[in-house]
């Protein structure tokens, strides 16, 4: 009797281990479509008795794959921002052959004087000398406008992700500590498993991070550089935002429990992440963009300031056709003034539009009669203009804080501004397209051990409907069995 | 290893959204014959196309500029060449004149208006520009001889004559002028007023100073006459002295000083007219010169440009057809792999 009896127990567990293992295979199936699901397998123990049943269920997953998807991810995330802020930064250099950056609207003032020059009795070409100069200090103005705007944006951005990650830093721990308390079912374990590895992925991109596993799948976290972030509790990561970025001011660094990890010469500064590619715009890029503005305009200033033409010159050298606040002092040669390219305008004396001459251009004596070049007032005077346009072709020295030569001449350090910044963004453009690739390929290596295949899925189930069929023939049987034998006995 | 249905869906989606990015930009770049992105295609390199376009502009605005200069040089050998007319008739008047019964009034005569012709030549302008003003370009250079009040010039010979001889042009006294006595004022306080320094401060408005002309970026050419120059003033002072130094009631001998010394005048004029149509000349063929080597500078960079930013149109059209057979390939597979599962075989 007792053989029937264990016949229809072992039957009865089959039934409950495939119902376990159905339940296992639909919610694989039901997450066939997310990319943070791992799939998850009933792990099917025999016992003592002989009967089966589930005794937990097992998690792939693969450690060093998903720490190469987090590096792929800040890295990625990193070049993806740098890219994005150049992309806004290149509006001001435009396509060459709209010449609507500083560069090509230099050519068109010096081509403005070039016709000038042949021609200095006539005063449309001088007013339209003087309305291209305006349009170039006014696209310096802009330029400047939008570098500082970029920053601004990037010193948002930065803000954004520091709730991001002060946020997700939260979910970890909620994530992290049931994990360690190993509270709840099996099932419940390998859910948060996936959460505290989604959670890990989306800090990925907003800061670069290493994982260390402790005791009872404890996992602290630490950035890039060294700095930890999570260990049991979420360190504060914390940054004031600035509300107006001018230019010359830096942004306040980021603080992860109290390391500066943003500054540039920080020794625990991040290497990667949306943080990383956000800080290095609003510190590096944007600010040596803004100082190769800033000595243009200074170099256009120093260009077209006055001397003093009188026979024993006295007074100091002035600014002319291009002035700043600090007018009428020239400023030193080879210094950037930060924020100058946003201060350039035209001197009101040369402008026909605020009441003055063009042809002072011309003459000189924006600074006053001192100042004249043209002693004699003819109106076919064009000394002075030839000295203009040949000082835009001169070496003058330039700061070496713009990266680029620190001799050049105007026209050149123009261009070369452009060429700078399209290189920059040439660049960022192949490393962004390479680290998007490395992310996919890494997403796609961790899928492909921890992803769902809905053909096995489907074939597994199969297997358990035979299974289920068997289980449920032998019960039957068993009890036709021990019908027999009850109408025998009866 | 399994894949995970999810890589296998996505997979050819990527390689669609990526073929389907290039075919939009070559779409562009076919219909302009530039690259989609010049600034991202060049990086660096920006910065020579900016500089040869700023090139080609500033290039551009000096053959203009040389057209214009040219035009204006070509006027000036004109009136130069009429001046050189003007000072023979005037040489041949005076040798016919010397002896002949009426030759003062025919002197004094052709001097008014060979003096005339001088004047309205010399205050020529083009486009608003007296040619021959130097750079005072806004002022006619030379004042009417003949206005009233009287020119400086006027006043300043009448002035030396009534110094010199002690009585006006018309006056009685200017018949016992003796030879010798003319000849010293001729080449004494006569021509005195015709020394550079004299001939602007009485007589000219006009610079010393002559017009450049840019021929390339870094060089540049006289491009005009200036009514100081010497030529000028000889002529001036040739005319004024047969038409202002009493013609008229001078005697013979006197009269005859004057015509020899006007015609050997004119005759030095004619020579620095000469020169002066030499020297122009010159700067007629630097111009032509300086266009022609511009123009096919131009062409040249022109030429580099479209090197830089420009595509090559079968290479794009090329490109266009491996797309197009890439996303059909891709659309058809796609297909493929949805119907590809198990699902549709139980």
């Amino acid at each position: 009797m007792a053989s029937l009896s264990t016949a229809l127990n072992l039957s009865r567990s089959s039934l409950t281990t495939v119902s376990g293992r159905t339940a296992v295979a639909s919610r694989n199936i039901a997450n066939v479509g997310n990319v943070d699901y791992s799939r998850k397998l009933a792990v099917v123990t025999s016992l003592a008795s002989g009967s089966i049943a589930i005794s937990s269920y097992n998690r792939t997953a693969d450690k060093l794959l998903l720490d190469k998807l987090l590096t792929a991810a800040s890295n990625s995330a990193a070049s993806k921002s740098v890219l994005n802020s150049l992309k806004t930064l290149s509006e001001t250099v435009g396509d060459p052959e709209q010449a609507s950056s500083p560069a090509g609207m230099m050519g068109k003032f010096q081509t403005a004087l070039h016709t000038y020059e042949q021609n200095p009795s006539d005063q449309t070409l001088a007013q339209n000398a003087v309305r291209s100069a305006g349009d170039l200090a006014r696209s310096l103005n802009s330029a400047t406008a939008v570098i500082q705007d970029v920053r601004k944006q990037a010193d948002a951005g930065m803000s954004e992700s520091v709730d991001r990650i002060n946020n997700l830093l939260q979910q970890f721990k909620v994530a992290n500590d049931a994990i360690v308390r190993g509270s709840g079912n099996a099932e419940d374990l390998a859910e948060n498993l996936d959460t505290r590895d989604k959670t890990m992925k989306l800090l990925a991109e907003e800061i670069g991070i290493r994982s260390v596993t402790r005791a009872n799948n404890d996992i602290a976290l630490f950035t890039d550089s060294g700095v930890t972030l999570f260990e049991t509790v979420p360190r504060t990561v914390a940054m004031n935002p600035t509300a107006t970025m001018t230019a010359g001011a830096s942004g306040n660094a980021v603080y992860v429990d109290g390391v500066d990890v943003t500054s540039p010469n920080s020794s625990m500064a991040i290497r990667s992440g949306n943080l990383f590619g956000l800080a290095k715009i609003r510190d590096d890029v944007a600010v040596v963009y803004q100082s190769q503005m800033d000595e243009v305009a200074r170099g256009l200033i120093e260009a077209f300031s006055e001397s003093d033409q009188s026979a024993l010159p006295a007074l100091p050298n002035a600014t002319g056709l291009f002035s700043y606040t600090g007018s009428p002092a020239v400023p030193a040669s080879g210094v950037a003034i930060a924020g100058l390219a946003g201060e350039i305008r035209i001197n009101a004396a040369v402008d026909a539009t605020q009441g003055g001459q063009a042809s002072r251009l011309r003459d000189g004596g924006i600074n006053g009669a001192a100042y004249n070049y043209n002693a004699s007032g003819a109106a076919g005077f064009s000394a002075r203009l030839t000295v203009l346009i040949d000082s835009l072709s001169a070496n003058r020295n330039f700061d070496p804080a713009t990266q680029l030569d620190a001799q050049d001449s105007l026209m050149s350090f123009g261009t070369a501004t452009s060429g700078w910044l399209e290189a920059s963004r040439q660049q960022a453009t192949s490393a962004s397209e390479l680290q998007t690739t490395l992310k996919s390929r890494s997403a796609d290596a961790l899928q492909r051990v921890n992803g769902v295949n809905l053909d096995d899925e489907m074939a597994v189930m199969l297997e358990l409907e035979r299974t289920y069929q068997a289980s449920a023939r032998l019960i039957s049987t068993v009890d036709k069995m021990l019908q027999a034998l009850l109408e025998m006995t009866g | 290893m399994t894949i995970s249905t999810l890589s296998l869906l996505s997979a050819p989606r990527q390689s669609i959204y990526e073929a389907q990015r290039k075919m939009a930009d070559a779409q562009v770049e076919l219909s302009t014959g530039r690259h989609a992105d010049v600034g991202l295609y060049l990086g660096g390199a920006t910065k020579d196309a900016i500089t040869l376009r700023n090139g080609i502009d500033r290039n551009q605005s000096i053959i203009d500029m040389n057209g214009m200069a040219a035009a204006e040089l070509d006027l000036t050998q004109t009136s130069l060449s009429a001046l050189s007319d003007l000072s023979h008739q005037f040489s041949a008047t005076l040798i016919g004149a010397r002896n002949a019964a009426n030759g003062q009034e025919v002197v004094k005569a052709a001097a008014k208006s060979a003096l005339e012709s001088l004047n309205s030549i010399l205050n020529t302008t083009h486009e608003g520009k007296h040619i021959f003003a130097g750079i005072n370009t806004d002022v006619a250079p030379l004042q009417n001889y003949f206005s009233t009040p009287p020119s400086s010039g006027k006043s300043a010979v009448d002035a030396a004559f009534l110094a010199e001889f002690g009585t006006s042009q018309g006056g009685a006294g200017v018949a016992s002028i003796t030879p010798a006595q003319m000849d010293t004022f001729l080449n004494g306080n006569f021509d005195a007023l015709f020394t550079p320094a004299a001939w602007s401060a009485t007589f000219s408005t006009a610079s010393d100073q002559n017009r450049m002309a840019r021929l390339d970026t870094g060089y540049s050419t006289e491009v005009s006459a200036n009514a100081n120059e010497v030529a000028f003033r000889e002529l001036a002072k040739a005319f004024t002295m047969a038409l202002d130094l009493g013609s008229g009631s001078l005697n013979q001998a006197t009269f005859e000083k004057i015509v020899d010394k006007a015609v050997a005048v004119s005759a030095t004029a004619a020579k620095d007219l000469g020169v002066i149509e030499g020297r122009l000349g010159t700067a007629q063929n630097a111009i032509s010169d300086s266009t022609r080597q511009l123009q096919s500078r131009n062409v040249i960079m022109n030429k580099e440009v479209v090197l830089l930013e420009g595509v090559d149109q079968y290479e794009v059209s090329t490109r266009v057809n491996i797309l197009t057979t890439q996303l059909e390939a891709s659309y058809s597979i796609t297909a493929r792999i949805n119907k590809l599962s198990l699902m549709n075989y139980l």
